[in-house]
């Protein structure tokens, strides 16, 4: 630090002066700091700035991540009760195709319960493929289906029928288990 | 006669997009006509066989049964031919492949039908 007298004192940016001279009281300090162009471009003028743009940009990244995580979980949510919902109205039309008398009308139902079935099968293949297998129902639906359309379903000579009703139920229920099971698992 | 390779068959675009049901006697479009009339001549011509079942409107699994498991249990196919020379392609719904291949795993051979 340089010290003030009656001959005019020249700073360097970033010393100082000191004034008046006896140091005893209303002691004033000069300082220039650097011009402001200079300041700018000098990268220390950033350095304690740096920690924090590193949390905020870890901050944004894993808020990102976390906004991505639950979107994907949150799809997933919604195949899952959309699959629920499918496997119930295909194993409810297909009792209803079993328990159909033999006419006409029993070849609608009975495309209706393929095409459910279909819609089913397509459902879940997405929901594995979305959750990298770790919600995989495909076998349970496999299932479903083999209970729902095992012969005589398509036999236009068969009379109505309650015999497979249980087996539907019993393929629906181990479904609906199964899904229920695995999002649990996927979602905790 | 030159066999192919490898042959595509698409159900729905060389059979059907509605498959019914398992025999012939039973209408139209069953899987007893699709083996007599597309898988079998196909095997015929080439090595191996690509079925696409992609595009349909949906199969019971009887038409699966009757087509795939006929191979062994009424065309006398083994097992193993089935399954070195058929594969499976079943984009949209999955549980078709599980099907296909539960039939000719349970399909029972001449021998032993």
């Amino acid at each position: 630090m340089q010290e003030a007298g009656n001959a005019p004192v020249q700073l360097a940016p970033g010393e100082a002066i000191e004034y008046p001279l006896d140091g005893t009281s209303n002691r004033l300090v000069i300082q220039l700091q650097p011009p402001a162009s200079h300041r700018l471009l000098d990268p220390l003028i950033y350095a304690p700035a740096i920690p924090g743009v590193i949390v905020a940009l870890a901050g944004l990244a894993i808020a990102h991540y976390l906004t991505k995580r639950l979107d994907r979980r949150r799809e997933a949510n919604n195949l899952s009760l959309a699959l629920q919902k499918s496997a119930q109205d295909a194993a409810k039309s297909a009792i209803h195709a079993w328990g159909t008398p033999k006419d006409d009308a029993r070849q609608h139902l009975i495309f209706d319960v393929k095409r459910e079935l279909q819609a089913l099968g397509i459902a879940a293949t997405q929901l594995k493929r979305r959750t990298h297998t770790k919600i995989d129902v495909v076998k349970e639906v496999a299932a479903l289906r083999t209970a729902a359309t095992a012969d005589p379903f398509e036999d236009p000579e068969r009379e109505a029928d309650q015999g497979p009703v249980g087996n539907i139920q019993s393929a629906l229920s181990t479904l609906l288990v199964a899904i229920t099971e695995k999002c649990d698992r996927y979602y905790s | 006669m030159t066999t192919k390779r490898e042959m595509r068959i698409s159900v729905a675009r060389d059979f059907t997009p509605y498959p019914g049901p398992r025999y012939i006697k039973q209408g139209p479009n069953s899987g007893e006509r699709f083996r007599k009339k597309v898988l079998v001549p196909a095997l015929e011509k080439a090595e191996s066989i690509v079925v696409d079942l992609d595009g349909t409107t949906g199969f019971g699994s009887s038409f699966l049964d009757e087509a795939f498991g006929g191979l062994i249990s009424v065309e006398g196919m083994s097992r193993a031919e089935v399954e070195k020379r058929i594969r499976i392609k079943s984009d949209q719904d999955a549980t078709y492949h599980n099907m296909v291949w539960e039939a000719v795993r349970e399909a029972k051979t001449l021998a032993t039908a």
